[in-house]
């Protein structure tokens, strides 16, 4: 227990792009107006808490494109990271960097810094306790668009202290699992609709034939595509329905844009498909530029998936050992 | 038969469509399965064509959610349901807070006093919530004053703000860029964060407006920053 100190932090020493909290996501409080927030990869959350030693749901930061640097102001602490391939955990003072995938422990004073590297739109970093914010309905998430969650409702800001848990985790040296990243899968399989009645077989057919370029307008609310333009009979006056996370709504000017846990909770455009739920886990590995397709599969399909998806997730999470 | 059309968004949601013109079918399904729903409902997201079930498969399946749905006799259980609450919002249709009243007025061929009359007198009903946590939209507005939405939205519409467009009238619960033709602002805080209720409004709620003078509201205001008001509860059951 001499490893207990009071009120430790992680000072932003730079605060990156657009670094927020984020946990699984604030629900049941959408027909009242608020968006779920939440991280998109809700596995690689799982598994970047358990390398740390946290419970699974514990809120991590989401770096969304470039990282932040952080001062370490805690006796010590274990930390990991889940992106791409190229990215990784630097210790600047002890010329130490590390893979994602694994953790390490860090001591006071220690200046991390999070390189994102240059494949992935999203990363995840966790740090053993976790961080020691006030929940908002039930979720620490962070909305920036609303000012909701997280630390004061928004991004990371330089020179801002993080405020952590008190470490209280017995945990390892190090911890990694037993997985390569997974694979670079750019093909996302979608249910069509719900608007099915909104567009032709042939406007269906051609958003599924497109191959799609993920654009610059990128946030926590939508990714926007093009490559095309899709055509839908659902004039200016179509009533507002619900939003669901992975849809994708066609704008007035017919292109896509992939509606992501910040969207506001209804919409006036039609949605002419859905991602699946597993594929979900893949949009963080997109970066600017990037060409993409959908690929149309039934429910039955999509539940086959789901079921072996979650069979990798549970072995992975079950494969964590000591180094 | 089913009651209902259905179609899916994705693996973990479904939108239910009344069948016909059952318009409180919605509102009904929604207070049934927020009082009763099964396990595995992770958010309902009401709008006025259909209601969006978000479910986790994993503890209910998609056919499991559809027969438990077919079998709910919601037009019974409606009538056993509680009352929806009524609510007396203040508003201040001074022209400090009211900044398009005359706008309004010059594009409905009314007076300003005769656009805040008819605004004031309708008791509105909440009928969906959304584009803002806690905003909700009021129905019906007078279709005497029927018209749309700004060209130009506002880049800040100051919180609590109150405006209407097409046949609804809405309540700004946070400062936000907006477009809706603003007739004045309640001093009440309908959305606060901090508080374990944060959102004061549901769907299905009645909501009168109480005409302030800017001196009440400007009090209120002030004491609002360090204690909420609280709201009469008004009664038009009878």
């Amino acid at each position: 227990m001499t490893d207990i100190q009071k009120d430790p932090f992680l000072r932003v020493v730079s605060g990156g792009q657009t670094t927020s909290l984020q946990d699984k996501g604030r629900f049941g409080f959408q027909d009242k107006g608020v968006p779920p927030s939440g991280v998109l990869n809700q596995n690689a959350m799982k598994i970047v808490n358990k390398l740390v030693g946290n419970n699974i749901e514990e809120a991590v930061l989401e770096i969304f494109l470039s990282g932040p640097i952080l001062e370490v102001n805690a006796k010590n602490a274990l930390v990991s990271l889940i992106g791409s391939n190229s990215s990784s955990i630097e210790i600047i003072n002890r010329n130490v960097k590390i893979r994602p995938g694994r953790s390490i422990k860090v001591f006071e004073k220690d200046i991390i810094k999070i390189n994102s590297g240059n494949e992935n739109l999203i990363s995840l970093f966790s740090i053993s306790g976790g961080f020691n914010v006030t929940k908002v309905l039930g979720s620490k998430s962070t909305n920036p668009s609303v000012i909701m969650g997280g630390f004061k409702g928004g991004f990371l800001e330089d020179n801002m202290n993080l405020p952590l848990n008190n470490n209280i985790h017995k945990y390892h040296e190090s911890l990694i699992p037993k997985f390569k990243s997974h694979d670079q899968v750019k093909i996302f399989r979608v249910i069509i609709g719900p608007h099915v009645d909104k567009f032709s077989n042939d406007e269906i057919n051609k958003f599924l034939s497109t191959s799609w370029k993920v654009t610059k307008d990128i946030n926590r609310m939508g990714i926007k595509l093009t490559g095309n333009k899709i055509n839908s009979i659902a004039g200016r006056d179509m009533l507002s329905d619900g939003n669901q996370i992975g849809s994708i709504q066609i704008t007035l000017s017919g292109e896509p844009i992939l509606l992501l846990p910040d969207r506001g909770t209804i919409g006036g455009y039609p949605k002419i498909a859905t991602i699946i739920s597993s594929d979900l886990e893949l949009i963080p590995s997109l970066n600017i530029g990037q060409k993409i397709r959908f690929e149309s599969i039934n429910i039955d399909e999509a539940k086959k998936i789901n079921i072996e998806f979650e069979r990798k997730t549970n072995k992975i999470l079950s494969s964590i050992i000591k180094i | 038969m089913k009651k209902f059309d259905f179609q899916l968004a994705g693996d973990t949601g479904i939108h239910f469509y009344p069948k016909g013109s059952n318009k409180s079918y919605i509102e009904n399904l929604l207070s049934c399965l927020r009082e009763k729903g099964p396990k595995g409902i992770i958010d309902l997201i009401p709008s006025l064509s259909n209601l969006l079930v978000v479910f986790d498969p994993t503890n209910i399946t998609l056919e499991a959610l559809i027969q438990y749905i077919d079998k709910l006799e919601i037009d019974e259980y409606n009538n056993k349901k509680k009352y929806p609450s009524s609510w007396e919002i203040p508003i201040c249709y001074d022209e400090k807070y009211g900044l398009d009243l005359q706008f309004i007025s010059d594009n409905c061929n009314l007076s300003i006093d005769e656009v805040i009359e008819t605004h004031q007198k309708q008791i509105y009903q909440v009928s969906m919530m959304g584009f803002l946590p806690g905003l909700p939209f009021l129905t019906e507005l007078d279709s005497k004053l029927k018209m749309p939405r700004r060209s130009n939205p506002r880049n800040l519409v100051p919180s609590g703000s109150v405006g209407i467009a097409i046949n609804q009238s809405v309540i700004y619960p946070q400062n936000s860029p907006g477009g809706w033709n603003l007739v004045g602002r309640t001093p009440i805080n309908i959305f606060d964060q901090r508080k374990k209720e944060a959102i004061l409004l549901s769907i299905g709620d009645y909501i009168s407006f109480k005409k302030i003078i800017r001196e009440e509201f400007e009090d209120v205001y002030k004491k609002n920053k360090i204690s909420p008001v609280r709201i009469k509860k008004i009664n038009h059951n009878d």
